[in-house]
């Protein structure tokens, strides 16, 4: 019991160890503080989005602003498509973006929805001595098929059958002899 | 075992080899590895250099296999381990003609701009390399190592040259990292410069890290093995050891059951009458909570208690209890503690009609109650909500307040149903400790009750009871047992099953109809009732309405449902027990094939409702504090205005977790299915099995489907 429990926990503790990533995909410069946003994935995709400011002023990184993002939809409506996936229906209104979220403690970052695809305007608002918003265009492609996704979970049905149908022919063959 | 081969260096070893592979992937050198090549390098180096051989120190194989569980050693891996052909592969991939230059040109490979650009852009593509890395360098560390019981296939000094190639390998790949004068990888050219390192400055700085500590890693071993091969003069090919051929498991060793009763403190209150008194009460006091406002309160089901408590929290919490101990909501069953206060008005004198004696009224019922809750919406209507409860109460007093024993629960109770039939697949079990007391016992105390206790309501001895159908966890056995013989035992989920033979009061599942049609029933039910909240059957169910406007809609929507839940289990099991009897040429009648297989389907039917119930669960379960805060200032207990803005949403790992819960489900179906058609079958399982299989995999199928679409925010204020 206890050691299918520990069995338990360890898969648990590997499926979240997640590691952080995504490349710079805008910069921009305002009130002095350089902006770079990351974003993950790239290209990005109607669903889910990985988004991170790093802010930088004169060399040195800005660690005390509070930031948030906000998400304006630039291009003409599109029909959600069917497979848009349980993460997609986020709105996409304005988000906290913290420190604590990435890894490396210096990216304000935030996951979001982006509700479908076309062009979006990703506003960041920055909040350190002044107010200042630095603009982003952002092209979402159609969201993936969540199969891309969630394939290597689906694909355990087959790869378990499959093991099994192994073992039954092992120990047939085995009875055999 | 020999202990002698593993003193605590070899598990320092290996827990060193693990903390490694933790720095390397979750510690902030991964996060800054899109920044810095150099962070990203010693990301590598770790991932090929030091967790690798640290792993394999520590002699893992052994160990690791002894602390699995032991069933899944000797029936799971133990058939694979010992099988010719996975040996045969496993030598291959170890032998050092195979192991070095897999290892380098993973190396390599992945040091190309195209695909190391993917890694950098990609966090699925990231985990690849990473993976790649290290199943790349432990096959290559393997022969070096040697951990133990694994024999070596080349002398000793052959690891020199071994080793002394690939670091040559290293030297070329590292020395082009520091000496060329572009940047290799764009995505470090746009990254913010820290430490004011510029892209060239941090590619040179990789190479050196590559080159320096990389070559020294190689060349520690190689002069380790050079100088022990020269001091002991085994520069020959090593004499052969013959590896200790022990069994793996011994079986004999039967690890004895956990009983929950036995925990220290937790089973004493367990136990103890007053505790499920206690939890009756509690949800009790919740039940008329949520009547009260159910009636009372706004009808808006976010803003209601009756909107959110029952259908968000309670089906929840139940599922996952049921996944993780066992039918722990029948112990705290509100309407059976309403029924018991009843009792002492209605004196229960007679005995349920013979004719009504199986599952089918109560099936009738579920089969009602899953038709209402899609075509009135019960989730998003708290007055029908709160009056369902006041039925069921009602129900439950009428119908025990009547008829003598738990004849609600056993035969009208369509949520006891849902219970009994879900704890099939629960790893707890109220069964008797050891079988040989109950031989000589002659008062069946179990049974019967005592002066002090009563015994069992639904008639279940214990002596003779298997599995968890109809057993409520009320513990009036386990308090009425004289020699304190029946426990809270450990159970293989869905052993009770596969037995083949007559239980107490329940019989025989290959001969009960009406418990085959209850699980068939439930399991579709599952499929339908989750597929009813998501975005494209929403979209389809309105259309009907439309199409043929809103009474003919309605008709057809009903006929859908019940196209759904009835007919279609019905044409699918007696299809798929027709197609198994003519292809197996069977002689058994269709009648048992299917009562027996349909059972079978209980695990998927369970994991498709815990995948949709905690989803509620999830993404609602802030959604209680709101309603409770303005259920409480209803009353003048709190002041403040309810927070309805709280966040709602869903974690990034819900979706997986539900896969998983699907896949588990699934793959327990068909092993259940298997084992069945080789019991029944013979020489002809596989075509026996066939469509059975079939079916489960299309349930699968259609599972997953319907857990990639958007579905709706139930219970919340985000509907």
């Amino acid at each position: 019991m206890m050691a299918r429990l520990f069995m338990l926990v360890w898969i648990a503790g590997v499926c979240v160890a997640g590691a952080d990533g995504g490349r710079v995909i805008g910069v921009s410069e305002i009130d002095g503080i350089r902006v770079l946003l990351f974003g993950q994935p790239d290209p990005l995709r109607a669903g889910l989005a990985d988004l991170g400011v790093y802010l930088e002023k004169n060399g040195t990184s800005c660690l005390d602003a509070s930031v948030g993002f906000r998400l304006i939809k630039l291009s003409a409506p599109s029909p959600d498509p069917s497979w848009a996936g349980p993460g997609c229906l986020a709105p996409g209104v304005s988000v906290p973006a913290i420190l604590g979220h990435a890894g490396n403690k210096l990216v304000y970052s935030a996951v979001l929805g982006i509700p479908e695809s076309g062009i979006w305007e990703l506003a960041v608002d920055i909040n350190r001595d002044r107010f200042s918003t630095a603009l982003f265009e952002l092209k979402a492609t159609a969201p993936a098929h969540p199969l891309a996704t969630w394939w290597p979970l689906v694909l355990m049905v087959p790869a378990g059958v499959t093991l099994f149908a192994w073992r039954s022919r092992i120990l047939s063959r085995r009875q055999r002899q | 075992m020999a202990p002698a081969k593993f003193p605590a260096m070899r598990l320092v070893s290996f827990l060193c080899g693990l903390a490694a592979l933790l720095v390397a992937v979750a510690s902030p050198l991964d996060a800054f590895a899109s920044w810095l090549l150099s962070m990203h390098m010693v990301q590598h180096l770790i991932l090929t250099m030091v967790a690798p051989p640290l792993l394999l120190l520590g002699y893992p194989l052994l160990p690791v296999l002894s602390g699995l569980p032991r069933s899944l050693v000797s029936r799971g891996l133990g058939p694979f381990l010992t099988d010719p052909l996975v040996k045969k592969i496993g030598g291959l991939l170890v032998h050092p003609l195979v192991a070095g230059p897999l290892f380098m040109l993973s190396n390599v490979l992945w040091h190309i701009p195209y695909c190391y650009e993917l890694a950098l852009g990609s966090e699925g593509w990231h985990r690849a390399e990473h993976a790649c890395f290290l199943g790349t360098a432990i096959l290559f560390w393997w022969p070096v190592v040697q951990p133990w019981p694994a024999r070596p296939v080349w002398p000793r000094w052959a690891m020199v040259p071994y080793l002394l190639v690939v670091d040559v390998q290293n030297t070329i790949l590292s020395g082009f990292f520091t000496f060329y004068d572009r940047v290799l990888y764009p995505t470090y050219e746009a990254a913010p410069r820290l430490m004011g390192w510029s892209a060239i400055y941090d590619q040179a700085a990789a190479g050196a890290i590559m080159w320096v500590p990389g070559s020294i890693v190689y060349l520690l071993p190689a002069a380790v093995i050079t100088v022990k091969a020269l001091t002991s003069g085994g520069l020959a090919r090593p004499h052969r050891q013959v590896a200790t051929q022990k069994k793996l498991v011994s079986h004999s060793q039967v690890s004895s059951s956990f009983d929950l009763l036995k925990v220290p403190f937790l089973g004493l209150i367990i136990r103890a009458g007053w505790f499920r008194r206690l939890l009756q009460c509690v949800m009790f006091l919740l039940a008329m909570g949520v009547v009260a406002d159910g009636f009372f309160g706004p009808q808006v089901s976010g803003m209601n208690l009756a909107g959110v408590l029952p259908w968000t929290h309670w089906r929840g919490c139940t599922v996952v209890v049921l996944l993780v101990a066992g039918n722990f909501f029948c112990m705290a069953c509100p309407f059976t503690f309403a029924r018991d206060l009843g009792r002492r008005i209605f004196p229960a004198t007679r005995r349920w009609p013979t004719a009504l004696r199986s599952k089918w009224g109560a099936v009738g019922l579920l089969v009602c109650f899953f038709w209402a809750y899609e075509f009135w919406d019960l989730w998003a209507t708290p007055w029908w909500t709160a009056a369902i409860i006041v039925f069921y109460f009602a129900a439950a007093i009428l119908v025990d307040g009547m008829f003598r024993g738990a004849t609600f629960c056993k035969y009208v109770c369509p949520i006891g149903q849902f219970h009994f039939v879900s704890s099939l697949a629960s790893p707890l079990e109220v069964r008797v400790r050891e079988p040989s007391v109950c031989a000589e016992c002659r008062t069946h105390d179990c049974l019967n009750g005592n002066d002090r206790d009563r015994g069992c309501e639904l008639s279940l001895f214990q002596p003779a009871k298997s599995g968890n159908m109809d057993c409520t966890f009320c513990l009036d056995c386990v308090r009425a047992c004289p020699a304190d013989n029946v426990g809270i035992l450990a159970t293989p989920p869905g052993r009770d099953l596969l037995y083949e033979g007559k239980r107490s009061m329940v019989g025989d599942f290959s001969n009960r109809p009406d418990l085959a049609f209850l699980v068939l029933a439930l399991t579709f039910a599952a499929f339908a009732n989750a597929a009813g909240m998501v975005a494209p059957m929403v979209a389809q169910i309105g259309g009907l309405r439309e199409s043929f406007g809103v009474f003919w809609g309605e008709i057809s929507e009903t006929l859908y449902f019940l196209g759904v839940v009835v007919a279609a289990p019905l044409v699918a099991v007696f299809g798929c027990g027709a197609i198994a009897r003519w292809v197996s040429g069977h002689k058994e009648t269709l009648r048992p094939i299917v009562c027996r297989n349909a059972m079978m389907f209980a695990p998927i039917g369970f994991s498709m409702w815990v995948a949709h119930f905690t989803y509620h669960l999830v993404t609602g379960f802030t959604s209680a504090w709101p309603v409770l805060h303005r259920f409480a200032a209803d009353f003048g207990m709190a002041s403040a205005t309810p927070n309805w803005g709280i966040e709602t949403s869903m974690p990034e790992w819900l979706p997986g977790m539900q896969i998983l819960l699907l896949n588990a489900g699934c793959l327990f179906t068909l092993w259940l299915l298997w084992n069945s058609a080789q019991r029944n079958a013979g020489r002809w399982t596989f075509w026996s099995f066939l469509p059975w299989g079939g079916l489960a995999g299309a349930l699968y199928a259609i599972g997953v489907w319907i857990l990639f679409q958007p579905m709706e925010m139930r219970g919340t204020l985000m509907q």
